[in-house]
């Protein structure tokens, strides 16, 4: 036990066990054996991993994943699209718990009520959204004399017969002398409107003119002035149009400047609006979607309609056919409703709520044949489907998909092919960017990073922003195929927006890419994105980056320093002092098992700060070497020729394996997951380093397309 | 039911709480007839990354113990604390062997071994003190719950990490709605509607259930719970007339955000719609700084601060302003806010303020920073209580006995409540 202080970083404490990192050698090639074991899975018991490459057929397990939740994203995508909705709602939710490096993982998924009030929300907002009743125009007349409106207008007594207002006994204001009234009238939807308006004016003697205008403000904003020259014995309707916002606009009538004539004024006696103009009455998005036929055809409703309706969406929803006594529990809801006092409208928005709550869309469900048997079954075309679906495009499967699965052609292997291609070729793929690119390469990490503002005063939105995208742009390149996946290391240009341009130090007045520059040649480790995630909030820290592209870009996970030695460098005293330190620490075996592997990779990123501008010194004008010795890589002089080492490594080339499968099985990788790697890594390194041969690779694996059961 | 009339949301400690009226009268008869003596509850309030022991700990024994400089933000509420020194998680701690330092705050409550399937003690009161609220329990912060056990201290069945609400408007908008103008009419239709819905899902969630393997059986038992509990608590809805006044105003800073979220607090157990609530100021190891506080670095890195004096004061800065956040914040308005029985709410409230892990730099299990507040029926408060390799566990367990409930073990070692505290 430790009671006293430490003097160095590293002591051994004859507890440091080794043997993570004696594993940090270099994969040799071609591969007997995998060197890197996987953490192992709890609780179950581990088998030995199978000999690489020879996996006797009987011995495949093709795991299964646990009851997958719909992760935020994935919940919100497939709502929006069932709903034809754009509404966000994500927020609403708890955010998703992180394991394995990505928000998808099955068995981190979980759900309390806390999550259900949330899912309630979320599905109650987009159901109002996606299910709003058509916009039709509508005409709303306002008396500007009622108690709701104020201002300094004068209200004639009722029998109107004096004070030169209506000769009928028509209720109105009168505006003497700039005088107005306000009133709040409620916008439900943006547009055009018409304005109208029936006034007068008297203007008494001779100085007084023959008309005088009349304005309308809206928040106080002059948006229309009628001259009105009427007398009120004959009044008249005034009109024009206007383009409104919604929501509660505050509207002024009156206010016009009427000095040097006593006596004259207007009389108002209504106001209208009428809109909006452009309202076609159409069925909105998400009603046309659902409604396959009317609900309501001459006022009375069709329950064979209603449930039509319902049917075809749990279809939808519930991403397979449902049974007749599935819909009959959901119809309920609806009859329920309907009895209740709603409207054919509410009652179908409450079943599609009871829809959406409902395990079968909250959860993928995969459903093996033989529940309690542990050996390997093909998935349902359906829950196949699913996979790629969510795998590709974080959501459900679309029409073509689903017809595949409807007619269980996804299961030849041409087909399944043939599908997966045309996902991976179609925008909705952009799902991948964040869902596994930018999660793999850590961009949630640098959301959560805060540069401390006087280190770093430089720092801020639209730097932020700026190298996000940068970031994105990299990922997007290796996914979708003008990079080979390894050019997330290699890349031999970066996107560089304006901003980021004058923080990287070179001329660039518009956003493109970057050609020639330090940073141009090492893809992911410059990215600002990247070195400001890896940095603490007043420096850098090498141990960490170093940490960093050992665990994400080889999948090798060192073990944290035993207790107390847990260490920060100070490297404000100068390079002489970090590389001095890190190297006393090496010295001690037990240390150096882990930081020969971590350490020359942050040394030879001391070339950026903190928030990744580019530094040949420290502030104290010590000179920075970035050069190294990397076990695996060799001797290198910069950034440049690290990463093309690190690109070339087996290991390298595994890791984007194991985390591209780990991503779309939703799970985390088990010892006995290797035999299926072993051919999938094969062909993604025959192919060239290609995202989308991986991707083909792992969904022709039995262990994309094949569970199991527990005993 | 009659309602009060809305009052503006306060802010500002416990001179502007004072302004609110008695707590009877924020309740019904019918709740007050049904409550004749005061509820009591518990809170426990977790900051991370241990404590610069140097300037924590207390010195001398019993009632005549000098303060430290960490507690001095304390020292108003002397007479109504017990520091409690020595304490020990022994769920990831056994002494002369090697510590699990972060652990410490995922086992800080359930005090066993991470990821055994250990429930966390807040969530064990609840199931026993919690179905008389609307909320059995409450589980906030200033960090979300994420996958690991550096963001959560409350844990339920099957080592799941309870997610946290993160800010006042949210935990505002949970606990009183958003404001609704139904009549009373479509509110009812509107519960109805709500659990038939939840009804159905239900019926699904059983039906689902026999066609699936074991291990699947486990998420949707998570999912059934959550139903149950939702349907329970629209059930309820409508029952308290505790009108809170309006939801809190935007902060600007986090003192701010941590002083909002403590008034909603308080409300939340003034209008008793919970009697359990976690506080997790901070995630175990976060990295965040404290500009504000002229300490912009690495909280986590400062905390392994290798006795370097200028570290060590700056964790002092730290770890004194958290204490002082939650003495003005929280202590504050409890002492101030009167209770159904006359007495305070901090009377009727233990609250624990503590972390999960002992020295910063070292990062041990033992030795537990803790000071225990309020709960005065039960504890007899005023003094140093060192309590040297006595299980954290049992002075959970203490507090669960003041707030009414028999919890007889705890975790690892806790097997009966900490001796030395009433």
């Amino acid at each position: 036990m430790i009671t006293h202080p430490l003097s160095i970083a590293c002591v051994a404490f004859g507890l440091v066990t080794t043997s993570a990192c004696t594993q940090l050698v270099p994969v040799p090639d071609p591969v007997p054996l995998p060197a890197v074991v996987p953490p192992p899975p709890t609780p179950e018991p581990q088998p030995e991993p199978v000999e690489w490459g020879t996996p006797p057929a009987a011995a495949l397990d093709s795991g299964r994943v646990i009851l997958h939740r719909l992760n935020n994203a994935e919940l919100q995508r497939s709502a929006q699209v069932l709903l034809a909705s754009e509404l966000e709602v994500r927020h609403l939710l708890p955010p998703d718990a992180t394991a394995h490096g990505f928000t998808n993982i099955a068995e981190a998924l979980s759900t309390s009520v806390l999550y259900l009030e949330g899912l309630e929300g979320a599905v109650d907002a987009l159901i109002a959204d996606g299910l709003r009743p058509p916009i039709t125009s509508q005409t709303s007349r306002y008396q500007p004399e009622e108690g709701s409106w104020s201002g300094n207008g004068i209200v004639p007594p009722a029998n109107g017969t004096n004070m030169g207002s209506w000769n009928e006994d028509r209720p109105s204001v009168l505006l003497y002398h700039g005088a107005s009234q306000s009133g709040y009238v409620s916008i439900a939807h943006p547009g055009r409107y018409h304005l109208r308006v029936v006034a007068c004016h008297e203007g008494f003697g001779n100085t007084c003119p023959e008309s005088q205008a009349l304005p309308f403000a809206i928040n106080n904003e002059v948006v229309a002035e009628f001259e009105v020259s009427n007398r009120c014995r004959h009044p008249a309707t005034y009109e024009t149009t206007l383009e409104l916002a919604s929501g509660q606009l505050h509207l002024t009538v009156g206010g016009a400047d009427t000095e040097a004539c006593d006596g004259s004024h207007h009389a108002v006696d209504w106001i209208e609006l009428e809109g909006p103009l452009d309202a076609t009455g159409e069925l909105p998005p998400g009603r046309a979607k659902l409604y396959v036929c009317d609900p309501e055809p001459d006022g009375a409703a069709d329950s064979a309609c209603a449930r039509r309706i319902v049917h075809e969406f749990m279809d939808q929803a519930w991403r397979r056919p449902v049974t007749d006594a599935e819909v009959d529990a959901v119809m309920s809801v609806y009859d329920a409703s309907l009895a209740a006092g709603a409207d054919v409208h509410e009652a179908l928005g409450l079943s599609v709520k009871r829809t959406l709550l409902s395990p079968w869309f909250v959860f993928r469900v995969e459903e093996p044949a033989s529940p309690t048997q542990p050996a390997a079954q093909p998935l349902s075309a359906h829950e196949l489907a699913n996979r790629l679906a969510y795998a590709l495009w974080s959501r459900h499967p679309d029409d073509e998909l689903r017809a595949r699965a409807d007619d269980n052609t996804l299961l030849d292997a041409e087909v399944l092919e043939a599908q997966t291609r045309r996902l991976l070729s179609a925008p909705q793929a952009e799902s991948l960017v964040t869902g596994f690119g930018a999660q793999w390469l850590g961009l949630n990490e640098f959301d959560q990073a805060i540069p401390d503002p006087g280190s770093y005063p430089d720092f801020d939105d639209s730097l932020r922003q700026a190298m996000d995208a940068e970031l994105r742009d990299l990922v997007r390149r290796a996914l979708f195929g003008e990079l080979s996946m390894l050019g997330v290391l290699t890349a031999e240009t970066t996107w560089v927006e304006p901003r980021l341009a004058e923080h990287y130090g070179v001329e660039q007045a518009q956003a493109g890419y970057l050609a020639v520059d330090t940073r141009s040649r090492a893809g992911l480790l410059t990215t600002g994105a990247f070195l400001t995630a890896t940095s603490t909030t007043t420096r850098t820290s090498p141990v960490r980056r170093g940490h960093w592209v050992t665990k994400h870009i080889m999948c090798e996970d060192p073990p944290p320093p035993p207790d107390g030695v847990e260490q920060e460098f100070d490297e404000s005293e100068g390079s002489a002092t970090v590389v001095e330190q890190l190297a006393a620490h090496r010295a001690d075996p037990a240390c150096a098992s882990c930081h020969d592997q971590l350490d020359p990779i942050g040394i030879a990123l001391e070339n950026f700060d903190g928030i990744g501008a580019h530094r040949t010194e420290y502030s104290d004008g010590s000179v920075i070497d970035a050069s190294g010795n990397l076990i695996g890589v060799g001797s290198f002089a910069d950034i440049a020729e690290l990463s093309a080492g690190l690109a070339s490594q087996p290991r390298t080339h595994r890791c984007m394996v194991q985390k591209t499968l780990t991503y779309m099985l939703g799970r985390k990788l088990r010892a006995d997951d290797w035999p299926f790697i072993a051919p999938v890594e094969q062909r993604f390194v025959t192919s060239g380093h290609s995202f989308e041969e991986l991707v083909v690779g792992i969904v022709q694996s039995e262990v994309f397309t094949h569970h199991r059961g527990t005993p | 039911m009659k309602r009060m009339n809305r009052r503006r949301f306060v802010r500002g400690g416990a001179g502007a709480l004072l302004a609110l009226p008695l707590l009877e009268s924020l309740w019904g008869r019918k709740a007050l007839a049904r409550t004749p003596s005061a509820p009591q509850r518990a809170l426990w309030w977790f900051t991370p990354n241990g404590q610069n022991m140097e300037d924590w700990a207390v010195s001398g024994t019993g009632p005549e113990y000098t303060l430290s400089p960490i507690l001095t933000p304390f020292a108003p509420f002397r007479e109504q604390m017990t520091v409690v020194s020595g304490l020990r998680n022994y769920g990831v701690s056994t002494p002369g062997a090697d510590d699990s330092g972060h652990s410490g705050c995922g086992a800080w409550l359930h005090c066993s071994p991470l990821d055994s399937g250990g429930v966390s003690v807040d969530q064990q009161l609840a199931a026993q003190i919690g179905s008389d609220t609307l909320f059995p329990s409450l589980e906030l912060g200033r960090v979300a719950t994420g996958g690991d056990h550096r963001t959560a201290v409350s844990w339920a069945q099957g080592d799941l990490p309870l997610p946290k609400i993160i800010t006042a408007s949210a935990l505002f908008a949970r606990l009183f709605g958003a404001s609704t103008s139904l009549s009373p009419e479509e509110a009812l239709r509107e519960r109805n509607a709500r659990v038939s819905v939840l009804d159905g899902v239900l019926e699904d969630l059983n039906s689902l259930a026999v066609r699936l393997p074991a291990q699947d059986q486990i998420k949707l038992d998570q999912y059934s719970t959550a139903v149950r509990e939702l349907e329970l608590r629209i059930g309820r809805a409508g029952e308290s007339s505790c009108d809170p006044g309006e939801a809190p105003s935007r902060a600007t800073n986090e003192a701010e955000e941590i002083d909002n979220l403590c008034a909603v607090m308080v409300l939340a157990l003034q209008c008793d719609l919970t009697r359990v609530m976690t506080f997790m100021l901070g995630g175990e190891a976060n990295n965040v700084g404290h500009n504000f506080l002229g300490v912009p670095e690495s909280y986590h890195g400062l905390s392994h601060h290798n006795y370097d004096p200028v570290q060590l004061a700056k964790l002092t800065i730290i770890q004194t302003w958290q204490c002082q956040v939650f003495a003005d914040s929280l202590l504050s308005r409890l002492a101030a806010t009167p209770d159904v029985d006359g007495k305070t709410l901090l009377d009727n409230t233990s609250v624990l303020y503590g972390s999960g892990i002992g020295d910063s730099h070292y990062h041990n299990n033992y030795d537990l920073p803790a000071v225990l507040f309020g709960g005065t029926s039960t504890f007899a408060h005023g003094h140093h209580l060192a309590a040297s390799e006595q299980p954290l566990a049992n002075l959970h367990l203490a507090i669960c006995g003041a707030a009414g409930a028999e919890l007889n073990t705890l975790g690892t070692a806790g097997v009966e409540p900490l001796a030395g505290l009433t």
